[in-house]
Parts: structure tokens; sequence; C-alpha cells
């Protein structure tokens, strides 16, 4: 039981991180057409800003939680003022050149890293509630991994509600779909843009958070989990949101178990589904999707 | 769609997590000594994930070439640094060892990895320059790789593994199962393999047992964690040893997300060679109970020089002196005798003056750098580090064994 449980609940909290950094990929791309190769230094800067909000101190759970989230809104703002002031620029570039720039301000956002915390990792210590455990048949699993499943859920649903049942969503697709039609019929696109880039840059600032604790913070963070998050972006299909769900977790599963039962595998599976994806289904597994796609 | 899909597999391939920064050259202790300063080229390893360990390299080097210079410096001369960022890439390592020989520059030390100076030496030989490992430490280089152009200064895997072996032949003689948890490539294999080797020779018995191995650049290694402690024995805490084969921010990562599983005491003992204390210093309370072996331990030795180092270092950087610091510091104290003895800074003579044996002071005592392959035999210390939430660092270093290179240094292999 054990060989199948932990593997189980290890997978899915990866695949939950996994989504939070993926979904705001995917959520940019849906709306703004942007390929944010960026992405990952703000994940990065949200396990840095979740390190220096707590002071680098052991904080009880709920205090950890509130500045993991803390860290995330200040993420969104950085990234809502590099909408504003250099992604707004972007937008009419074609996607291969978009690509490359934000390339460019993943290696700024690691050298400002690297600048304003030095080159010594920085290590946010965990929560001493969340290093206990609980049993699942028979089996210790760290509570932490569920503390993760439930974020994962928490802010998936979250975004199915705002996309869907408020009228932000309502305009954020409109603008999705044809943002000159929306434009015309007197939406702000612009403000929906740095809006929306705001709530995709707050996911991966709260996934960096969560993370924090889990790792040494370090400037090569920001590429770390890039990689990963297009992969698992490109294996749901572009701008499919319930498409980077699914990846996120089938990523996370399948990694997860290839580490315990083949590990010869487990450092490039990720890369072989990915290639097989782009050669025979090269919209995703679950279809990629130009505008903001809800499934 | 197609197209951008596949540009974008494409740029995903073949990223690589690098900053790209480099160190802009430094001049301390530019003094008025009679003639030219000496110019020792500084090619480490300063932006990265590993970038602590060619920072603290450099910064233990200025101290040496502050203290050099204060005495009147080498031969009269004043002596300067040039430092550049290899990056931790073999390409850009040769390519700095190229850039310093055009400006006359060509005694350099430093060098992160093996992978490094396996890189330099070829060119060094080509070119006319010496490359100094402060902490490269395959053995090729001193084997079926020697070139006399190469100068090791640290000490290499055989003497890491050696002296594992000797401190466990001390400290934990009964243990004889071990299980290892590693990074996945040559040097990882390659310490489990020599641990396993010198250990049965000194303790006559060695049984390997759980092997869990990581690719460099994973970060989770929860599910590693799960593989290595599923159906481990129940006495495990009693009678089984740990070796870590990796480094770095991966003994970190395994720390802290070991720690809801209560890893480490999982073991009777774990151990790693690598600056620990700097992690410890990161880590803080997260920190790992292990036991490590590596070139130094700031409070170790009791010699004039070592206070004078870490006093030094203290006052420069408000920090104590880590093994890469000390590393970085006997480079520039092996050129100052090596010069001293060879009367010159001349490549040739120097290799001549290597080629008979150089011997010089450091803060762990006198070292000898041997004739043959050009190996220092370096006194390597193993110190017991442990959390403890009572200190303000929430660790301390409980104690340590100075272990002397007799006991683990290797015989002379150099095939030429």
């Amino acid at each position: 039981m054990q060989g199948i449980v932990l593997p189980a609940v290890n997978g899915l909290a990866q695949g939950m991180l996994l989504f939070l950094a993926a979904s705001g990929l995917s959520l940019v791309f849906g709306v703004m057409g942007i390929l944010n190769f960026a992405h990952g230094a703000y994940f990065m800067f949200g396990a840095y800003l979740t390190y220096t909000l707590a002071g680098g101190q052991q904080l009880p759970a709920w205090q950890l939680i509130a500045v993991i989230v803390l860290a995330g809104l200040l993420t969104a703002l950085i990234g809502m003022a590099t909408e504003v002031l250099i992604f707004r620029r972007m937008y009419q570039l074609d996607e291969i050149n978009t690509l490359l720039a934000t390339y460019a301000l993943l290696l700024v956002g690691s050298g400002l890293a690297r600048q304003i915390w030095g080159v010594q990792p920085v290590s946010q210590p965990q929560s001493e509630a969340f290093f206990s455990t609980f049993a699942i048949a028979g089996v210790t699993v760290p509570i932490y991994d569920l503390v993760l499943l439930a974020a994962g859920l928490l802010f998936a649903v979250g975004l199915w509600w705002l996309l869907y049942r408020t009228d932000f969503g309502r305009t954020v697709r409109a603008v999705a779909y044809d943002r000159w039609m929306a434009s015309a019929l007197g939406i702000d696109v612009n403000r929906v843009f740095t809006l929306m880039f705001g709530v995709g840059i707050f996911l991966a600032g709260v996934g960096g958070g969560l993370y924090a604790p889990l790792v040494s913070a370090n400037p090569d963070l920001a590429f770390t989990f890039i990689i990963q998050a297009f992969a698992v972006v490109i294996i749901g299909g572009i701008g499919n949101l319930p498409g980077t769900f699914g990846a996120s977790v089938l990523v996370g599963l399948l990694g997860s178990f290839l580490i315990v039962y083949a590990p010869g595998l487990s450092a490039f599976s990720l890369y072989i589904i990915m290639v097989a994806v782009l050669l025979f289904r090269p919209g995703g597994l679950f279809g990629a999707r130009r505008t903001l796609s809800l499934g | 769609m197609k197209r951008l899909l596949l540009s974008l597999g494409l740029v995903i391939a073949l990223l690589a997590p690098a900053c790209a920064q480099t160190g802009g050259p430094t001049t301390p202790g530019q003094g008025t000594g009679g003639g030219e300063p000496i110019v020792l080229g500084a090619i480490d390893t300063i932006s990265g994930p590993n970038a602590q360990v060619g920072t603290d390299g450099v910064n233990g080097a200025r101290i040496a070439v502050q203290q050099i210079n204060e005495r009147g410096g080498i031969l009269g001369r004043q002596v300067r640094l040039e430092v550049r960022d290899e990056q931790l890439k073999p390409d850009v390592t040769v390519q700095a060892l190229r850039e310093l020989n055009s400006q006359g520059v060509r005694l350099t030390f430093g060098y992160t990895s093996s992978a490094d100076c396996l890189a330099a030496i070829p060119v060094a030989a080509e070119i006319g320059s010496i490359v100094m490992g402060s902490h490269c430490a395959a053995m090729p280089q001193t084997t079926d790789r020697y070139d006399p152009h190469f100068v090791r200064t640290a000490a290499n895997d055989a003497m890491y593994q050696g002296a594992q072996a000797e401190f466990v032949r001390q400290r934990f003689p009964t243990i004889r199962d071990w299980d290892v948890f590693g990074y996945d490539y040559v040097t990882g294999r390659d310490q489990w393999a020599k641990f396993q080797e010198e250990t049965r020779k000194a303790l006559g018995a060695f049984n390997p047992g759980r092997e869990v191995w990581v690719s460099l650049t994973e970060t989770d290694y929860r599910s590693f964690i799960t593989r290595m402690l599923s159906d481990l024995p129940a006495d495990s805490a009693q009678n089984r040893g740990l070796f870590l084969a990796m480094f770095g921010a991966g003994v970190e990562n395994l720390a802290k997300q070991g720690k809801p599983f209560d890893f480490f005491k999982k073991w009777r003992v774990a151990v790693v060679n690598m600056a620990m204390e700097r992690l410890a210093q990161t880590l803080r309370a997260d920190t790992p109970d292990l036991w490590n072996v590596y070139d130094y331990y700031y409070a170790a030795y009791d010699t004039p020089m070592n206070k004078e180092f870490v006093d030094a270092y203290r006052r420069a950087y408000n920090d104590f002196p880590s093994a890469w610091s000390y590393q970085g510091y006997i480079s520039v104290w092996a050129y100052k005798a090596a010069i001293e003895k060879a009367g010159s800074t001349d490549v040739n003579a120097l290799i001549r003056a290597f080629d008979s044996g150089v011997t010089f002071e450091s803060p762990s005592g006198p070292i000898s750098i041997r004739g043959e392959d050009h190996q220092a035999a370096a006194r390597l210390v193993a110190y017991h580090i442990t959390p403890d939430a009572s200190t303000p660092e929430g660790w301390r270093v409980t104690e340590f064994v100075v272990l002397q290179p007799d006991r683990y240094m290797p015989p002379v292999n150099v095939r030429r």
C-alpha cells in the first residue's frame, strides 16, 4: 500500500505546484497571446518574497499561509507593473520574438534576485504544524502535501469561478475571444490585460511561496520550474486551463511513480511526453486554444 | 500554431539554467613593490547555483593577497588578482584561461568542478599557463590525464573517500551496511564506488544497500525520499550508515523535504563531503545531523596563521571563512612558495619547482605538493554538525577530528 499511496500523494502535490506555475502561463497566453518565459522569474520572486516577509523565521501555520498570499499579491503587483511598462510593448511582436524577449526578462529577473538576495541560497523554515504527518491506509504522509493539494484545488476552483461566474470573467472571455470587438464595445482592453496578467502572476507567486519551505531559494529557481511549467502547458494544450490542470496532475503522478518504480526513466520522462505530444498531437492532449478556454 | 509550438518546444529543449554574468577584474593590493605586480588569475564560479563556491574562493584569495602584500609581496613584487567568472561551464573556463593568457596572466587557480579543470589542462599546456585546482577533485587530473601544467592544492576524490573511510574506521567501525543518496553523474557515482572500496579496505567488510540517484537539476526530492525509506529495516538507526554523494542545493532540499519523515534520524550516521557550514547558515534550524569530511573547518586549527586568516576574513566579510574560502586562500600561498622556490614567475621554472615538490604554510599547518603528480597532501577534517535551536544560528558543530594525509594519501599513479 505504501508503494502506491506515497507516490500518489507526492505526485498529486507536485501536480498542484505545477498547476499553480503553469496556469498563469496558460491564462496569459489564452487572453493576451503572450508566451511568457519570464513567468519563472515571478515564481522565484514568490519564493524569495515569502522568505523576506517571514524574515526567514519559522512561523505558525496560519501566519505562513498569510505571508505566502501576501507574497503572491506583491508578486502580482510587480507583474502588473511590468505588464504596463514592458509587456504592453510586446503585443505587436510576433510570437517567436515575444518568446525571446520574455526569455531575456527571465534572465533579468534571475540577475535581479542575485543582486537583491545575494549568491547564497536562502531558506524559509517550514511551520512546525506542517512538519506533522497523517496516515492514509496505514501509510504516513506529510501534512504539507495535503496543504499543497488543497491549495491547488482551491485556486483551480477559484480561477474557474472568477472566469465563469463573475462579470469580470465574462469581460475577460470577451477580450480573449476578440479584443478589437471588445474594445469597440467600450471595454478597456488594456485594463483587462493588466488585471489578468496580475491574476496569472499571483498564481505563480503563490506557487513559489508554497514551494519556499521545501527548497532553498536561489536565482536558478526561475529556470527550474519554467521548463516544467511550459512542458505541462504544451502537454495540456496552450491556453486550455482544464488541460493545464489535467496535464499537471498527469505529469506529477507519472514522475512520482516513475521515481519509485522506474527511476532510470524519471529524469526525462516529462520531455519524452512533451516531444511525443508535439509530434503527434501538437495541440496538446486536451487541445490548444488561441483564446481562453475553460474546456 | 503548429510552428509556434514546435519553436517553443525547441527553445525549452535548448534552455540551460544560466544567468550570464561576468565578474569584473579586481585590483586589491596594487602596491609599490619592486617591479611589475605579479598577477594571479582567479577563474572560479561566481554566478549560478554554485556561485558560493567561487565567491568564497575569491574572497579567501583576496585575504591571502592582502596579507602577502602587507609583508612585502613575492620576490619584492606586489600581487594582484584578476577574477573571471567561469559560470561552471568548461567552455567559459577555457575562454577565460585564454583571455587571461593573452593579457600575460599565466598563473591561474580556482576551477570549481573537475570538468572545468579537465577542459583547462590541455589548453594550459598548449598556451603555457598553469592551472591550479583549488576545488576540483576528480582523479584523472593527477593520474591518467596528468600534465605538469596542472597543480592541485585541494584534496582529490581518493583522499576524500579515503578520509571518510578512515573516519568511519575511527568512529563507527561496527557499521558495515551503507546506503547512498546521490547526484546521478560521474562524480557522484565515483564517490560512492571509492567510498565502498576504501571503507571495505579499512573495515574488512562493506555491504552496499539502497541506492537512490537524482538528477543534478532535480529540486523535488519527495518521491526519492519515499523510495529511499520504503522497506528500510526497522533497526537502521542503530546499525546503518548513509553516504551522501551530493552537495549544495541537493543536500539543502533533502534536509528540508526529508524533515517530516525524520529522514536523517533513520541512520546511525550520515556522511558527506562539502562545505557544510555554509549550508547550515542557509538552513539554520533545518540543518540535518551530519558528519562532514572536507578540507577545512575554521575552528579546527589552533595555528597562528589560521587565527590571522579567520580574523582577517571576519573583518573583511563579517563572516567566518568556509572550506571554499580556505581553498582559494591556500592556492595563493602555494603560488608564493613555488615562485620563491623558482625565483621567477616563468611557467617552465615554476613547473620545475613543482616537479621537485613545494611545501607551503597554511592555516592547517604545512602542506606539501608532491613532485611526481603535483597533488597536495591536503589535511582534511571531519566535523559533526547538528541542529540546535538554543543557538542564534540554529545549528552548531559539536566536535571535529583532524585527519592526517598519511592515512589516506593515495600512491602516485601518473600514467604519462
